[in-house]
């Protein structure tokens, strides 16, 4: 777990899982980067600790002893529940991931998965703002990022981006503080649910970076070995 | 088989000769009662004659040309018309009238005249009066003779003829079924053994045995093809992940060894955990793959502009082949539309840039073209690399093929495989097309009507 970015403040997870060693996995994880986990074995046990304490972020399983996980966020869903909730599957299929996404659920990661993957996901949605708390403006130290104008100045400066380089950068600055995967960034930036053999997040990122970071003095886009990238004022 | 066969004439031979004797049966039965009334209404008038002008009326009605006695010939001319012969007899059996050949015991009987007609009649003798007996007679009808005839020729012809007959074609017919039949469950039976292969053989007839057959080779076309992907993929993943596999046992070995030193424990985690992850991306391709192959996902098929999703992947691309020293140049036809899976076109192209990057050893310059007319789209993706080996063009579709036998470049050699899959799926075609530099790879998809 030593790749991991630490993240600003501490989330609250719900875990429903039946598999022991998945919950056991995923629980120590959360502890050893100082945040909290609650597990339930049963979709009705997670339904009901979903009721009674409010969450961060929910990991929900897909296959359950007593239920479709599916069914299980779509009986949240109904009850009003909005917590963001993560769908772990070790079904993969391309459709699976659409269904998972229709039933309520905000993302979906395909078993197995890098402890780094599943945790980066969970902060971003954990900390994710309902649409009209957005932001207009995005600030990372002296880097600022106008949505209304899509334009984009550091130090003053006007800086001359590409529109999927702009994208990549606002992803980032979205999730300040926080690693941002490779996966991730290929699901939302290109839409892809398949893992290129090339390098590809890697190189749009460093023209990226090449742009953002080189002229300037000090680095805010930093790659985390093993995880992903992130973009931060504070190292 | 042949039991039934066997079963089925003797069925109908006892079906046909119950028919037969029923018929015959009725009709004799239905001709006797209407002798048999004919007689008692004629027994009734000369009874009726009787009572009215006693014996002599009687007599009278049976006078013939002044004689009460008949003659012998006059009989001949009763066999036509069905007319009666009458003898009236008294006590002492002399004939007071009618015929005198003619004798039967008291009720019905069948008698023959004493006369050269060699005919039969029916016989009614009753009493007349206190002194007289009458009998009643006539002669049978031709129909009954017939009748019965029909019935002693008709089982005679059922028996010795009909009989045979049916089984010889019963057995003839059950054969050639059995025949056919046959050849189709020893087909069957070839493959089970694991002879996929083999085929059912077709008769030029084109009966429904033919069809059946027909149907059962397509079946067998698909399973050899399960087959023989099944095995591929047995013998790719074989060799495929033996390798990531073991060299990921050595690095644990490694690890193990090094247990004490953190770092060096670390970077024996980091590619382990590379390892892992290439072995996983070969099983998802895989799996991807064999979706693609099933043709789940023609269902989801819409429109989609490739003249967009080339450019985007274009754009998406070209930065990192220019990373890899190779410069992009597209020529993309504008508004090229069809229906498809707009995901699966987009990793079919990026599964060709991959291929270009990974592959094109010696490339400066790679081309991607889309050009389109109304039948189709064509999109062309070409380098000027080392190219790959006439002999081998027809393989680098084939899962797990590999150009480069060492295996040391990344990559599962899935990804044409998935290409081909996903041009069948959207019913074109890829082929690699001759050229004297580099590989050219042209895919032909065709569009939607309107």
């Amino acid at each position: 777990m030593g790749s991991l970015f630490p993240a600003p403040t501490m989330i609250n997870v719900l875990l429903i899982e039946d598999v022991d060693e998945t919950a056991q996995f995923i629980l120590r994880g959360l502890r050893e980067a100082g945040d909290r986990g609650t597990r339930c074995g049963t979709v009705r046990d997670g339904l009901a600790e979903a009721s009674q304490h409010s969450f961060d972020v929910i990991v929900f399983d897909r296959l359950l002893p007593d239920m479709d996980g599916l069914d299980g966020v779509r009986i949240l869903r109904q009850s009003g529940d909005k917590t963001p909730v993560l769908m772990l599957t070790a079904l993969s299929e391309i459709d699976d991931r659409v269904r998972g996404l229709n039933a309520g659920a905000d993302d979906y990661l395909a078993k197995p998965f890098a402890f780094s993957e599943l945790y980066a996901r969970l902060q971003a949605l954990a900390r994710r703002q309902p649409l009209q708390e957005r932001s207009v403006t995005l600030t990372v130290g002296d880097l600022v990022l106008e949505r209304t104008t899509q334009t984009v100045t550091r130090a003053g400066k006007a800086l001359d981006l590409l529109p999927r380089e702009y994208r990549i950068l606002e992803y980032l600055m979205q999730n300040q503080g926080r690693v941002v995967t490779r996966t991730m960034l290929l699901e939302k930036i290109w839409g892809y649910s398949f893992d290129p053999k090339t390098s590809l997040v890697q190189t749009h990122v460093s023209r990226l970076s090449a742009k953002v970071d080189r002229p300037f003095d000090s680095e805010l886009i930093m790659t985390v070995r093993g995880s992903g990238y992130v973009i931060s004022a504070f190292r | 088989m042949f039991r039934r066969a066997i079963a089925a004439s003797a069925g109908f031979l006892v079906v046909a000769l119950g028919i037969l004797w029923a018929s015959t049966s009725l009709g004799l039965f239905l001709l006797d009662r209407e002798a048999r009334s004919a007689i008692e209404n004629e027994l009734a008038w000369q009874k009726s004659l009787l009572a009215s002008g006693g014996m002599a009326a009687v007599e009278s009605d049976l006078t013939v040309d002044g004689q009460a006695v008949w003659e012998s010939d006059w009989v001949y001319g009763l066999l036509d018309e069905g007319e009666f012969v009458h003898a009236v007899v008294d006590r002492r059996g002399e004939l007071r009238a009618g015929f005198g050949g003619l004798s039967a015991n008291r009720g019905w009987s069948y008698v023959f005249l004493e006369h050269e007609i060699n005919r039969p009649l029916l016989a009614h003798r009753s009493a007349l009066d206190q002194t007289h007996d009458i009998v009643i007679a006539r002669f049978r009808v031709d129909e009954e003779f017939v009748l019965r005839e029909l019935r002693w020729v008709g089982s005679a012809f059922l028996f010795l003829i009909v009989l045979p007959l049916s089984l010889v074609t019963g057995y003839v017919l059950s054969r050639g079924v059995f025949v056919r039949l046959s050849s189709i469950s020893e087909t069957a039976e070839t493959v089970a053994q694991g002879e996929v292969g083999q085929r059912v053989p077709l008769s030029k007839r084109r009966d429904e045995f033919d069809r059946l057959s027909m149907a059962m080779n397509r079946m067998l076309d698909r399973l050899e093809a399960l087959h023989r992907s099944i095995k591929d993929v047995s013998v790719g993943i074989a060799h495929d992940l033996r390798t990531p596999v073991s060299t990921l046992g050595g690095r644990l070995q490694l690890l193990e060894h090094d247990a004490e030193e953190a770092a060096l424990v670390r970077k024996h985690v980091t590619i382990a955990n590379e390892n892992v992850a290439t072995i996983l991306r070969t099983f998802d391709a895989l799996l991807r793959l064999g979706e693609v192959e099933a043709g789940r996902r023609r269902a989801a098929f819409r429109r989609v502009d490739l003249s967009e999703l080339v450019l985007d992947v274009c754009e998406t691309f070209e930065p990192v082949l220019a990373d890899a020293g190779i410069e992009l140049i597209a020529h993309i036809a504008d508004g090229v539309r069809l229906r498809g899976d707009g995901e699966l076109l987009t990793q079919l192209l990026t599964n060709l840039l991959d291929n270009v990057v990974e592959h094109a050893r010696g490339s400066e310059r790679a081309w991607v073209t889309l050009s389109a007319d109304d039948r189709s789209a064509r999109l062309t993706v070409r380098d000027d690399g080392v190219g790959v080996p006439v002999e081998l063009r027809g393989l680098i579709f084939e899962r797990f093929f590999r150009l480069d036998a060492s295996r040391e470049t990344p990559g599962n050699g899935l990804g044409l495989s998935l290409v081909k899959a996903i041009c069948e799926l959207h019913d074109g075609e890829i082929r690699i097309a001759p050229s004297s530099v580099g590989t050219t790879l042209e895919t032909l998809l065709p569009r939607a009507s309107g």
